[in-house]
C-alpha cells in the first residue's frame, strides 16, 4: 500500500504543477503598477515602483534571460544583478519554490498568510465540524429509517420534504434562520457565534444526503443477496444493519472523505454573514479587497486539499472494503 | 417525555441572544467597524477607518475644539498655539513655525519602551515623525502635505528612497538608520521640547499637519522594535500610544478593544462652554470632566450589512447607521418614526466634508469642447437622484467646496450644475451636436464613462444612462473593478470618470487644489484641468488666512470653475446615525477623528433596556409547540401505523 500511496502523490505532481500554472497565469498577467496601485491607492509613481520592486514583481515572468539584465523593467530601472542569477531566477519559479515550502507571502495589510491560515482555520472547523458531523450522522439515521419504511406515505412525504430542502438555496436557509432565531425569537447572538452557521449548514446539507444515501441504501436492498438473507429469516432491521449498511459503505465514503480536507477552508457566505473569522470569511474579504495574494493562496489551497481528498478517499476503500486491492 | 420538556426549557433559559456572552463590567461602549483597520501606524493611517481608531490612539500636538463651529485648532500636547516668524539659514530667509510640547506627557506602558514602562514623549518624537513622512517606502500620507513646504524635506525623501534601494541590494539593514540619524535642514530641535520648521513659503496649513494622526509623536525604538520579525508584530498591528486610550486588544477580523490610557496626560477636560443649542442637546452635562470618559470601547468587525442592524436594535451596538433598505421604516421626512421614537433612539444628521463628482478628461478631444461640458452637466437630475437612490441622503453640489468650509455658500447657484433640459439641448447644438447627433458618425454622441462595477447599483448606472439618452446622448458605461478604475485615471484613459474627495483638513485650499493645473503631475488634477487665471488664483489664496480677501478670490475661482466646467458636480453626502438612550448626546464632528474621548453611555440603562428588547414573544413558544406538532406528529402515526403492515 505504501507504494501505491507514493505512486498517487507522484501522480499528482503534474497536476500541482498544473494547477499552479494556471494560478499564475491569472494572477500574474497584471500590469504590476496596477497591482501595486490597489495596496497603495494614493501613492505616488515611485512609491508604487518601488513596491513592486520589493515584491519581486519586476522580475521577469517565466525565464531570466541574459537580455533581462540590461532592459528598462516595470519598476523604471535596469537591474544589472539579473546577470549573475540562474535562468530561474523569475516569478514564476520563485513562486513555486515559495508555495512548496508552505511561505505564501504577505497580505495586502502586510500580514504573513501562513500565520492567517493557521489562526483563522480553527474557526472554521469550529462551525464545519459539528455541522459536518451532525449532517453525516441525522441524514444516515434518517435515510436508513426511510429505507426501512420505504414505499410507504411516509417516504413519499419524506421525499417531496427533501427534495424541497434541496431546491430551497443557502442564503434563503440564511436569512430565514438569521431572521426566525436570532432576530424573532431572539434566542441565539446573530454575530461571532456558532450555533446559527451550524444549523444553516446543517438545513441546506440535510435534504441532498437523505436524497442520496436513501437511494444508495435501496438500490442494496434490492440485491440478490438481501433477498437471501431475509430468506433465511433475518430480521428488517438485522438487514439494514448487518448488511445493507456495510455494503453501502464505498459510496458513504466518496462523498464524506473526499469533503473532509474541505473541512478547514469553510464557508464563503455563512462565515462573512455570522462573523466567523474563518478561512472562509479570509476568502471573501480577500475577493472584496482585492488581495490577489490571499486569493492566489486560496485557489491553490483548494486544488492541494481536494488531491489530499481523492488520496484519503483511495485509501479508505481498502479500509472499508477487502476486496479493494491497490496496487 | 417529561424529561424532554425539562430539557427543552431549560435550553430555553439558558439561551441568550448576546454576542458578547455578558456585558463587560465598567463603562464600555460597544461599536462596529465593517472591516479591519489597514494600519494603526500615524504615518500610515490615511483611510477614514483606520483613522477611526487610530486618531484615538495618538495623541497630536494640536486638535479641534469639540464643540466649536466652525472649527477652530486649539493646543493639545502643545503648550500654546504656534508662533510664525522668520529665520535665516544659509544666507536664505525662511518662514518659521515653531511650537513647544509640555514636559512630563509619557507614552502607555509597552514592552518597546526600557523597562516596559512608558517613557516621557519628547520633541524628537515628533521630528520622528516628520522623518518618517517622508518615507516613501512605507507610503506616508503626511507627506504631500509637507513636500515642497519645509525646507530640506523633498530631498531627505530622495536620500530615503536611495537608502532603502541600497539596503535591499546590499542586504545592510543600518543604511536606512542612519539616514534618520541625520537631520533634515528644516527641522530644528530648539531644545528637548520645542520644535522649529523652517518654511520655504509662507503656508499656515502646516499646522493641520500636527491635528492629524501622522503628526503624532512616533518613538524610534519602538518603531523599529515592532519590525514584523522576529516574532514580533509589525508596527501597523502594534503602535506604541499616547493618546487617551490604548490597544489593549486586536484579534484580527474579530475585535478590537481600546482602553484608557492610564499614562494619558491628565490636562484634558471635556469642553466647559458651548452654545444655547449644544446646552439644550445636553452636550454641557459632562462639562469640566476628566477625558477619556469611558474605560474600553470594543470594536466588533462586522463585515454584513444586515447583522450591524439587527445587532443595533437588539441593543448589543450602541450606535449605528442606517442600512438602505431598512431606511424607510426608520426615517421619515427627516424624523424618527413613531416605534423608534418610543424606544428613546436619537437621530443624528451631519454633512461630511466631502464631495462627489464626475471628472472630464481635457486631454481628450472631445473633452475639450466646453459647451459639451456644461450641456452634458445640465442633463443630470441631482435631486431625482439623490432622492431615488439615496433617500434624499445628500446636497446637491453647487461647487467642489463642501459645506462647513470657508467658500461654501448655501445661497450659491453654480449655472451649470442644476437639471436644465431646454439649456442643455441649445448648448448641445451650439456645441455642434445638434439633437445631439454627433455628425462625425451621423448617430448618438457617444460618450464613455468610467465607473466602479457595483452589483449594488445597477437601477443608478440605468438612471445616469436614460438620463442621458433623453438627449439622444449615449453614456457607454465602462464598469471596471477600483484598482483599473484608478490606473485609468492615472493614464488618463477616459473620458468621464468617477471621483471625489473628503476633506484632509477643514480648508477650502484642501478642495480646490484638485483643479490646479500643476497638480496634473499628481493624482489630485484628475482630469488634467488647467486653466491660467485659476491657477493665479490657486497660488494667491492658498496660504492666506481665511477673511474676506480670500473669501472674494474663492468666489472668483468657484465662477471660473462653473464657467469651465471640468467635473459634473454631483453631491456632498449626508451621514445619518442613530444611537440608543444609554449613550450620551454628542456631536458629530467633520473630522470624525479623536472624538472616543467625549463619549459617555450609562452602563445600568443599557442592561435594563437590553433585557427588556431581548424577551423571547409568546408567539415564539407557540411556534415551537407548533414546530414540533408538525413534523413529530405524522413521524410517530406513519411508525405506528406502518410498523404493524412490515410486521
Amino acid at each position: 500500500m505504501l507504494t501505491y500511496i507514493i505512486r498517487r502523490i507522484i501522480y499528482t505532481l503534474p497536476i500541482w504543477i498544473g494547477v499552479y500554472g494556471i494560478t499564475f497565469a491569472l494572477f500574474h498577467m497584471r500590469d504590476p503598477i496596477a497591482i501595486a496601485r490597489v495596496h497603495m491607492p494614493q501613492a505616488p509613481d515611485a512609491a508604487l515602483k518601488a513596491w513592486v520592486r520589493n515584491n519581486n514583481l519586476h522580475l521577469p515572468r517565466f525565464v531570466n534571460l541574459p537580455a533581462d539584465a540590461d532592459t528598462v523593467l516595470v519598476d523604471g530601472k535596469k537591474h544589472p544583478e539579473l546577470a549573475s542569477k540562474s535562468i530561474f531566477y523569475s516569478q514564476f519559479f520563485l513562486g513555486f519554490r515559495e508555495i512548496i515550502t508552505f511561505d505564501f507571502g504577505v497580505d495586502k495589510n502586510r500580514q504573513p498568510i501562513s500565520e492567517s491560515i493557521a489562526e483563522r482555520a480553527p474557526y472554521s472547523l469550529s462551525v464545519m465540524l459539528p455541522a459536518f458531523l451532525i449532517t453525516v450522522t441525522l441524514s444516515v439515521v434518517m435515510s436508513l429509517f426511510l429505507a426501512y419504511f420505504r414505499e410507504t406515505g411516509l417516504d413519499v412525504g419524506a421525499v417531496l420534504i427533501t427534495v424541497a430542502m434541496m431546491s430551497i438555496p443557502v442564503p434563503v436557509y440564511l436569512l430565514l434562520c438569521n431572521w426566525g432565531f436570532g432576530k424573532y425569537l431572539k434566542l441565539v447572538p446573530v454575530y461571532n457565534h456558532v450555533l446559527l452557521p451550524i444549523l444553516v449548514s446543517v438545513l441546506a446539507g440535510l435534504g441532498g444526503q437523505v436524497r442520496f444515501y436513501r437511494t444508495v441504501f435501496l438500490e442494496q436492498i434490492e440485491q440478490d443477496y438481501i433477498r437471501t438473507a431475509r430468506a433465511k429469516g433475518v430480521s428488517e432491521s438485522g438487514i439494514l444493519f448487518k448488511h445493507v449498511l456495510p455494503n453501502s459503505l464505498i459510496p458513504i465514503l466518496t462523498s464524506v472523505v473526499m469533503s473532509l480536507p474541505f473541512l478547514i477552508t469553510g464557508s464563503l457566505i455563512l462565515e462573512h454573514f455570522f462573523g466567523i473569522p474563518g478561512m472562509g470569511d479570509m476568502m471573501y474579504t480577500a475577493i472584496y479587497s482585492q488581495d490577489f495574494q490571499v486569493i492566489k493562496v486560496m485557489v491553490y489551497l483548494g486544488a492541494f486539499l481536494y488531491m489530499i481528498g481523492a488520496l484519503l478517499t483511495d485509501i479508505s476503500y481498502i479500509l472499508a472494503d477487502p476486496r479493494v486491492v491497490l496496487e | 417525555m417529561r424529561a424532554g420538556v425539562i430539557f427543552f426549557a431549560l435550553f430555553l433559559a439558558a439561551c441568550n441572544n448576546n454576542p458578547y456572552g455578558q456585558f463587560p463590567p465598567g463603562k464600555v461602549i460597544m461599536s462596529n467597524l465593517p472591516d479591519d483597520p489597514r494600519t494603526l501606524d500615524p504615518a500610515r493611517v490615511g483611510d477614514t477607518q483606520s483613522n477611526a481608531i487610530a486618531s484615538n490612539l495618538h495623541d497630536t500636538p494640536f486638535e479641534y475644539y469639540y464643540l466649536k463651529r466652525p472649527l477652530e485648532i486649539k493646543p493639545a500636547m502643545a503648550v500654546s498655539m504656534p508662533r510664525t516668524g522668520a529665520a535665516v539659514s544659509g544666507g536664505t530667509q525662511y518662514r518659521t513655525f515653531e511650537f513647544s510640547i509640555k514636559k512630563g506627557m509619557r507614552y502607555a506602558d509597552d514592552s518597546c519602551f526600557a523597562g516596559g514602562k512608558g517613557r516621557e514623549i519628547k520633541i524628537d518624537d515628533i521630528i520622528f515623525a516628520v522623518k518618517r513622512a517622508a518615507d516613501n517606502s512605507i507610503d506616508p500620507f503626511g507627506l504631500p502635505l509637507l513636500s515642497g513646504k519645509v525646507l530640506g524635506f523633498d530631498e531627505y525623501t530622495t536620500r530615503l528612497e536611495k537608502a532603502h534601494a541600497e539596503e535591499a541590494e546590499k542586504r545592510d539593514s543600518s543604511i536606512v538608520s542612519k539616514v534618520f540619524d541625520s537631520e533634515i535642514p528644516g527641522v530644528r530641535k530648539l531644545d528637548d521640547y520645542t520644535l522649529q520648521l523652517l518654511l520655504t513659503e509662507d503656508y499656515p496649513q502646516i499646522i493641520f499637519f500636527f491635528t492629524l494622526t501622522t503628526g503624532s509623536p512616533q518613538p524610534r525604538e519602538c518603531v523599529e522594535y515592532y519590525n514584523g520579525r522576529n516574532g514580533r508584530p509589525a508596527y501597523d498591528r502594534h503602535p506604541a500610544t499616547s493618546g487617551a486610550f490604548r490597544l489593549k486588544e486586536w484579534h484580527s477580523n474579530y475585535r478590537i478593544v481600546l482602553a484608557r490610557n492610564p499614562n494619558y496626560r491628565s490636562d484634558d477636560f471635556y469642553p466647559r462652554e458651548g452654545t444655547e443649542e449644544d446646552k439644550a442637546n445636553g452636550l454641557l452635562l459632562a462639562a469640566g470632566r476628566q477625558l477619556p470618559i469611558v474605560d474600553e470601547i470594543w470594536i466588533q468587525i462586522i463585515k454584513a450589512g444586515p447583522p450591524v442592524w439587527t445587532l443595533f436594535d437588539q441593543g448589543y451596538l450602541d450606535r449605528a447607521g442606517i442600512p438602505l433598505e431598512v431606511f424607510n421604516q426608520v426615517v421619515l421626512n427627516q424624523e424618527l418614526t413613531p416605534e423608534f421614537k418610543e424606544r428613546g433612539t436619537r437621530l443624528d444628521t451631519e454633512i461630511d466634508q466631502a464631495t462627489y463628482y464626475w471628472v472630464f478628461n481635457l486631454t481628450d478631444p472631445v473633452m475639450k469642447n466646453k459647451k459639451l461640458r456644461q450641456a452634458l452637466s445640465l442633463m443630470l437630475d441631482r435631486r431625482e437622484m439623490l432622492e431615488r437612490f439615496f433617500n434624499g441622503r445628500g446636497v446637491p453640489a453647487m461647487s467642489i467646496i463642501p459645506p462647513g468650509m470657508e467658500g461654501y455658500e448655501d445661497e450659491y447657484k453654480n449655472p451649470y450644475a442644476a437639471y436644465d433640459p431646454d439649456r442643455a439641448r441649445v448648448l448641445l447644438a451650439e456645441a455642434g451636436y445638434p439633437g445631439g447627433i454627433d455628425p462625425a458618425t451621423g448617430r448618438a454622441l457617444r460618450v464613455s464613462f468610467t465607473l466602479t462595477n457595483s452589483p449594488g447599483s445597477t437601477s443608478l448606472y440605468a438612471f445616469y444612462r436614460s438620463s442621458f439618452e433623453k438627449f439622444n446622448v449615449d453614456l457607454k458605461l465602462e464598469e471596471a473593478d477600483w484598482p483599473t478604475v484608478l490606473q485609468k485615471k492615472y493614464k488618463k484613459e477616459f473620458q468621464i470618470i468617477v471621483g471625489g474627495w473628503h476633506a484632509d483638513y477643514p480648508d477650502p485650499q484642501n478642495f480646490l487644489q484638485l483643479l490646479y493645473g500643476p497638480n496634473t503631475a499628481s493624482s489630485y488634477n484628475e482630469g488634467s484641468y488647467r486653466n491660467p487665471t485659476y491657477d493665479s488664483l490657486y497660488l494667491q489664496m492658498k496660504n492666506m488666512p481665511p477673511g474676506p480677501a480670500r473669501l472674494a478670490i474663492i468666489r472668483k475661482m468657484k465662477e471660473i470653475v462653473a464657467d469651465d466646467t471640468p467635473v459634473i458636480m454631483q453631491f456632498h453626502p449626508i451621514t445619518y446615525g442613530l444611537s440608543h438612550p444609554w449613550f450620551s448626546p454628542f456631536k458629530t464632528h467633520p473630522t470624525n477623528s479623536n472624538q472616543l474621548k467625549f463619549r459617555d453611555l450609562d452602563p445600568e440603562k443599557r442592561k435594563t433596556l437590553v433585557a427588556q428588547w431581548n424577551r423571547m414573544p409568546l408567539a415564539g413558544y407557540l411556534l415551537f409547540a407548533f414546530l414540533i406538532l408538525v413534523l413529530v406528529l405524522p413521524v410517530v402515526i406513519a411508525v405506528r401505523k406502518y410498523s404493524r403492515r412490515l410486521r
